[in-house]
């Protein structure tokens, strides 16, 4: 499984994915990005090669593009259209949500969080429920 | 500590901002989820000696309230506390202590607002800075409200500081 991590934090992209390996998953490849406008270029550059992402994890709160611009330039662009996305942040408020399932996003996962959470919201977005 | 100065505060109950449980709350979860570290509240106030270097790492609060939520500790507290959360051992301040102490103000300063229905809708946070050095003074416009509590984490102890004034 490949997955694409989005986060201005380093040490976040590593917590992520350590929960996401202690929730089961088997990551063969972990792509980091620091903000969206990177993890475009990722989503752009997996289009033309056929190295597609399985999951994306996006931080909502990074400089340069925020997490809801990129899935917005995402779903605008039709970038890895089937594959599902979860927001991971502080940002727990309902318009937000609510903004980043309009955008796209198929699953929330508010920071701090569990591995149990994160189990929870990602195996039934991969067909593992 | 809880201050609050006349005449500031707006439509969010000062009540809900001023209340300590609310912190004492968000530094739990943060700590005891993010960390697996449980953390207590203490009385005595943290106050790191003038020459001690000291981390304050902030996160900006903007809309219903203008302030800040910062979280203040010496070198060896940052340094345990990204340990604990990175996995790996670490001995020194660099770039992965700092980022892992500015993802925790940022954790706290979420996981404060979320407790106030209110805040959590109209309260937006910003990225997180860390300022790093001894004898130094965090500056700032007198606040409306000022809640500080100090927590003991193992053997260290530090501060987190949530302050501002609401709209």
């Amino acid at each position: 499984m490949r997955a694409l991590i989005v986060d201005d934090s380093a040490m976040m992209r590593k917590v992520v994915e350590r929960a996401l390996r202690q929730a089961g998953l088997n990551l063969t490849e972990v792509i980091q990005a620091n903000n969206g406008a990177e993890a475009l270029t990722f989503l752009r550059e997996a289009a033309g090669s056929n190295a597609a992402f399985d999951l994306i994890f996006s931080d909502i709160n990074m400089p340069i593009m925020d997490g809801l611009e990129f899935i917005e330039q995402r779903k605008q662009e039709g970038l890895a259209p089937g594959v599902p996305v979860v927001m991971i942040t502080t940002e727990g408020s309902t318009p937000m949500v609510m903004r980043a399932l309009a955008a796209g996003a198929r699953g929330y996962i508010c920071k701090p969080f569990t591995t149990d959470q994160v189990k929870a919201c990602v195996m039934p977005l991969l067909g593992a429920a | 500590m809880t201050e609050v100065m006349d005449g500031a505060l707006g439509g969010v109950a000062v009540w809900q901002v001023v209340d300590a449980g609310h912190l004492d709350r968000a530094v739990g979860e943060v700590f005891g989820l993010m960390l697996g570290v449980p953390v207590s509240a203490v009385e005595d106030a943290f106050v790191p000696a003038p020459e001690t270097e000291v981390l304050t790492a902030m996160v900006g609060l903007a809309g219903a309230i203008s302030g800040a939520c910062a979280v203040v500790v010496k070198s060896e507290a940052a340094i345990y506390m990204a340990t604990c959360m990175a996995g790996i051992e670490l001995d020194t301040v660099d770039e992965t202590v700092l980022d892992g102490l500015g993802e925790i103000s940022n954790m706290l300063a979420g996981a404060w607002k979320a407790k106030i229905p209110e805040l959590d809708v109209a309260c937006m946070l910003s990225v997180p800075t860390v300022v790093t050095g001894s004898k130094y003074v965090v500056h700032r416009k007198e606040p409306a409200f000022l809640v500080e509590r100090s927590y003991r984490l193992n053997d260290y102890l530090f501060a987190v500081r949530v302050y501002g004034v609401i709209h």
